[in-house]
């Protein structure tokens, strides 16, 4: 990547469908790895 | 794979900011800022709005035993962090290979009831190679302890304390070197189209030992991206914070 971000990385992150998909999963892991090194 | 120097390089010029990297302020006036490189090189920059982040110290109080004896060297490190369950003294080349060096338990070795939690211990040393340059003045960032760091350590120490009055144990430990830590830039709250940068780390101290790549970081966990999805986690994360700061119903399964 050069030191801008280009046309398509600002596409993806605005495209609200993809950026939904993106929250799922974020929260999936840092749920699952938080919640795994609580128990330790 | 992107490195966070050359991501941070893209924000800054994204939002149109002029940035220097690995440079040391010597000096602030109003109005200008004094500073040196990694080459050594003197400048000063001129600014209308400037925000510096203080070299982290901790504060400087002195300890007494009951007999009146001074035992500040046994409690803090002459920057005032608090001395926990660490192995101090090593140098940088042997302290990024010794995982163990980072402290477990964040009790005092002298003093077993005291414990020190986020920003109050005293680390062992740096998270990457320090740097002097020719003027002999250093330029290294410290090890980051705030946020969900402080809020893991909060809980370990908690637990540890629990134990200790009720059963005389203190079973809880997690290293820096062992913790995974999430955090979260905003960039714009806009739930339309604001953005933050989401940066997931595992372990927040490289660990060479258990993941033997030049990061020395589990690289299937370890991730940063940016996005709108960032500010929806922020706003969410803002949210549930209050709600277990609250002790609100649920708040145990809401992480640090």
């Amino acid at each position: 990547m050069s030191q801008e971000f280009t046309r398509m990385e600002r596409f993806w992150m605005n495209f609200k469908l993809y950026q939904l998909w993106r929250f799922l999963v974020l929260n999936l892991k840092v749920y699952t790895i938080a919640v795994k090194s609580k128990w330790k | 794979m992107l490195r966070s120097e050359e991501f941070i390089r893209s924000v800054f010029n994204d939002a149109g900011i002029r940035y220097q990297v690995q440079t040391g302020v010597t000096k602030v006036e109003p109005g200008k800022i004094y500073w040196q490189n990694y080459e050594g090189e003197e400048g000063e920059t001129e600014f209308d709005f400037a925000m510096l982040i203080p070299q982290f110290k901790g504060q400087p109080i002195k300890f007494f035993a009951k007999d009146g004896t001074d035992i500040t060297s046994k409690v803090a490190n002459p920057a005032g962090f608090i001395l926990v369950d660490a192995i101090y003294g090593l140098p940088y080349d042997q302290l990024i290979k010794t995982p163990e060096a980072w402290p477990a338990k964040y009790q005092n070795p002298t003093y077993p009831n005291i414990f020190a939690a986020g920003i109050a211990f005293a680390p062992p040393g740096p998270i990457s190679r320090p740097f002097t340059n020719k003027n002999n003045l250093t330029i290294a960032p410290a090890p980051p302890r705030t946020g969900m760091v402080s809020g893991m350590i909060g809980r370990v120490v908690a637990m540890n304390v629990i134990d200790a009055i009720e059963k005389g144990t203190t079973p809880h430990q997690e290293r820096m070197t062992e913790m995974v830590a999430a955090c979260i830039a905003s960039m714009g709250d806009s739930l339309w189209d604001g953005s933050a940068v989401t940066i997931v780390m595992r372990p927040v101290v490289p660990n060479p030992k258990q993941y033997q790549n030049e990061y020395g970081r589990d690289l299937f966990i370890s991730h940063l991206e940016m996005g709108l999805a960032g500010a929806w986690m922020k706003f969410m994360l803002h949210h549930t914070f209050i709600w277990k700061f609250k002790g609100l119903p649920g708040w145990t399964l809401i992480p640090e």
